[in-house]
């Protein structure tokens, strides 16, 4: 029997009378990375806080690690590292002091991992907190945690202040935390990049989940975007299965739900089609088909 | 200048309530010393004795400087001109510090930096803003003054002290946000320029002491060097000179236009003194949350230590221009006065100053424990508290932290007044610690209970300070002895350990302890 790395059932957080949590329900299994998707105000700091054993749930069912977070938080936090949404540093340290810090409070950091680390996020280590921009904080945390080696990575939207070239060296350390065993609860609303990283995706919205399971799973709920270029028009307008239809000359492209796909390529082989092109729906429609409520995408 | 306007729109829109506030509050102080002193001065002969007696009791003159005729005005309000003036400076120049350096800290003011607004519309906004508010109090003050029957050139004078010294530290609070990169450093940096000034005139105005009966002339050179030195020698009620006027306001412009030419001229964000570089690595030492925790408070601790012993120093020093009065007849008729059979004028006088530094050093204690609350409020702590890390041990490290500064800070005073008295003083000095702790302890437990009350310490110290200036407020007695400074054994040869002592310390170490549980108990703040 696998133990879920993290389990929550039911999680209920309330603020006074607001409701941050209505009954979520999130679980993660050793070694995958899990992307955590909801919009602003979704949730989603809230429930990392209440596994980090910061707040304290009001109802349901919470496990990080086979243990409690709030009453066992030091011993489990030995396991686990976390890099904030809004990283803040003490200002009158440096970022090296502050990486160094962390590492001894977990019992020591991979010396070597840390110069790489280092090196690799383009970091200078001797700047004082002060004066780093927001990127840069950031990098602190992450160069922190990916030097820790823990059993979970907990990383509440860790790109948002990156360049391009940083998220791709985040996206890299990322696989290698993954393939050294690594579990991850990845929390983002930049859904491009958990698309590429992502096996398991729970989606939230207003404190409770709407849908979880594994990224290709979830892909069969959604459409597939399809391109052609027809040597001869063809109308699909009143099409049964044919969704978001876009014609353009002898172009066109639309959305096919997947159990329509087999016959409406059928027909599209009738008109014979010059080139073909379909993509798999990416995290951005399987992400609107939840939080759009004018359905634009349908 | 583009955007000064708007500026001042935000400025004194998050400022309305407090600004409100304040100007009733100081019109109102002005009022009820007055009041209070037309009906315990009822004849000219109090006012003779009352004027004698203040200006011959050394520690209310290093208080409150002395008097300087035995008119209703200057015997009334001697307890509103320096002190107060020095608390309206305090306010301006903290006003000043947070719409300018601590704005740029956390970043606001870049946003309105893209705006189309001159790089000094903020530092000048901020100025207008304490400069009105100053101003404002002033002329209330003095009408009101007029209004009750004061003499009305006195009470002009009077306005005019209280507004030219709120402007002429909100320049100088100007000043100090331009030097240092961040709003903490430049309160301590302004801190300690208004601390100085104080100490200054308190220093000028005791080695000119006099017990033969007659009113001093003038205060010693080291009041000349003081900006409230200045302000105290408008002498309102008495001689009602204007031309320390012209000082003040001479300081004010000069201050402020190099804090404008610096502003207009260096970039967003910097300061004139540098940062410099960190450490690459984390020294061995920082390894445990103590250690970051002594690591956040080390500098502050280091700048009050020697701060205190400057005071100390300063203090003892004056012991020597005292003890000369000691064989005075005058003087031992005022010490009868006063109640003090047993001890002699200079324990008296190093007893109340004592007291009175415990409250300055209880503002060190609140300022330790409320990090730990503005490390809540920013995210750090959530970022710490993600290592193992437990709860409680991080929260008592700033609450150790908190009692042990100020027993080092209390340390440095004794040790100060020590070198220059001439004996022993350490015990008294550190007597204070008391009451120090169950402000601290008080400070604490709100912020336990919610980070967004770290606040209340402050009050409650503010409140103490008030109990100094109770009977011109006429509050009932029980408010006096509300503060626990009162129940202090300060004075030299005094028993340190009283009931009273034993029940302060107690009361402090359960609200510490109180405080540690209940904080770990609670949602952290994000």
């Amino acid at each position: 029997m696998t133990t879920e790395v993290v389990r929550v059932e039911g999680l209920t957080k309330t603020f006074g009378s607001a409701h941050a949590l209505n009954g979520l329900d999130l679980h993660v299994t050793p070694g995958e990375v899990h992307a955590f998707l909801g919009p602003n105000g979704a949730g989603k700091s809230t429930t990392i806080r209440v596994l980090l054993g910061l707040l304290k749930k009001t109802a349901g069912t919470v496990e990080l690690l086979g243990g409690d977070p709030w009453s066992q938080a030091p011993a489990l936090h030995r396991r686990l590292a976390y890099v904030p949404g809004d990283v803040t540093l003490w200002p009158n340290l440096s970022g090296g002091e502050i990486i160094d810090l962390m590492g001894r409070l977990r019992g020591g950091l991979d010396e070597a991992r840390r110069a790489e680390l280092i090196e690799r996020f383009a970091l200078d280590p001797a700047k004082k907190a002060r004066t780093y921009s927001k990127g840069n904080r950031q990098k602190v945390a992450l160069v922190a945690a990916f030097a820790a080696r823990a059993e979970l990575m907990i990383l509440d939207e860790p790109t948002s202040g990156l360049d391009p070239l940083m998220e791709e060296v985040f996206t890299q350390c990322l696989a290698e935390a993954k393939a050294a065993g690594t579990s991850i609860l990845l929390s983002s609303h930049i859904l491009s990049e958990v698309d590429r990283v992502a096996d398991a995706v729970t989606i939230i919205k207003d404190g409770a989940t709407v849908e979880t399971g594994s990224l290709d799973s979830l892909r069969h709920l959604s459409r597939t975007r399809v391109e052609a270029t027809l040597a001869r028009p063809v109308d699909l307008a009143g099409t049964a299965g044919v969704h978001d239809l876009q014609a353009d000359g002898d172009r066109v492209s639309f959305s096919v739900e997947a159990s329509d796909l087999g016959r409406i390529l059928g027909e599209l082989a009738a008109a014979g089609p010059t080139s073909l092109t379909s993509r798999p729906p990416t995290l951005e429609e399987l992400f609107l088909r939840h939080y759009d409520t004018a359905g634009a995408v349908r | 200048m583009t955007g000064l306007l708007p500026t001042l729109r935000l400025v004194v829109r998050r400022d309305r309530i407090q600004l409100v506030v304040w100007l009733l509050l100081y019109v109102a102080m002005a009022a009820s010393a007055y009041s209070t002193a037309k009906t315990n001065y009822a004849d000219q002969a109090s006012l003779d004795s009352a004027a004698r007696a203040a200006s011959e009791n050394p520690s209310l003159v290093a208080m409150f400087g002395p008097v300087y005729s035995a008119t209703t005005g200057a015997v009334g309000m001697i307890k509103m001109v320096v002190m107060m003036a020095a608390a309206l400076g305090l306010l301006t120049g903290l006003l000043v510090i947070r719409h300018t350096r601590a704005d740029e800290e956390s970043g606001r003011r870049e946003m309105l930096g893209a705006s189309a607004i001159d790089r000094t519309a903020p530092p000048i906004a901020a100025l207008i803003e304490s400069t009105a508010l100053s101003l404002a109090i002033g002329v209330f003050s003095a009408l009101v003054l007029v209004g009750m029957g004061a003499d009305a050139q006195g009470s002009i004078m009077f306005g005019a002290l209280w507004a030219f010294t709120g402007i002429a530290f909100a320049a100088f609070a100007l000043l100090c946000a331009q030097l240092t990169e961040g709003a903490r450093a430049a309160r301590g940096l302004f801190a300690v320029g208004l601390g100085a000034a104080y100490l200054l005139r308190a220093v000028g105005d005791v080695s000119v002491i006099r017990t033969d009966g007659t009113l001093p002339a003038e205060p010693g050179w080291e009041s000349w060097l003081s900006p409230l030195g200045w302000a105290q020698q408008i002498r309102p009620f008495a001689d009602d000179r204007p031309w320390p006027i012209l000082l003040l306001l001479a300081a004010s412009v000069a201050l402020t236009a190099v804090a404008l030419r610096i502003a207009a001229q260096r970039d967003l964000g910097a300061g004139l003194i540098p940062v410099g570089r960190g450490r690459e690595r984390g020294s061995a030492l920082l390894g445990s949350v103590e250690a970051l925790t002594w690591r956040l408070h080390r500098g502050q601790l280091i700048g009050w230590s020697v701060g205190m012993l400057a005071v100390g120093l300063a203090f003892g020093g004056m012991g020597s221009a005292i003890d000369s009065l000691a064989g005075n007849e005058g003087t031992r008729e005022m010490l009868e006065r006063l109640g003090g059979s047993g001890s002699n004028l200079l324990d008296i006088f190093f007893g109340a100053e004592f007291s009175i530094m415990g409250m300055a050093i209880a503002a060190l204690g609140i300022s330790i424990v409320n990090t730990a609350c503005s490390e809540e409020t920013s995210g750090r702590a959530e970022y710490l508290l993600s290592g193992p890390v437990p709860r409680l041990r991080w929260y008592a490290s700033h609450l150790t932290a908190a009692v042990v500064a100020t027993s080092i800070a209390s340390l440095a005073l004794g040790v100060g007044v020590t070198l220059t008295a001439g004996r022993q003083l350490i015990v008294p000095a550190l007597a204070a610690l008391p009451a120090v702790w169950v402000i601290t302890a008080i400070a604490a437990l709100a912020g336990a209970i919610s980070a967004r009350w770290a606040s209340v310490g402050w009050i409650v110290l503010a409140l103490c300070v008030t109990t100094m200036i109770a009977d011109v407020l006429k509050l009932p007695d029980w408010v006096a002895k509300i503060s626990p400074f009162k129940h202090v054994a300060t004075q030299p040869g005094a028993t340190v350990l009283t009931g009273a002592t034993v029940a302060l310390v107690v009361i402090a170490a359960v609200g510490l302890i109180a405080a540690a549980l209940s904080e770990s108990r609670r949602d952290l703040a994000a």
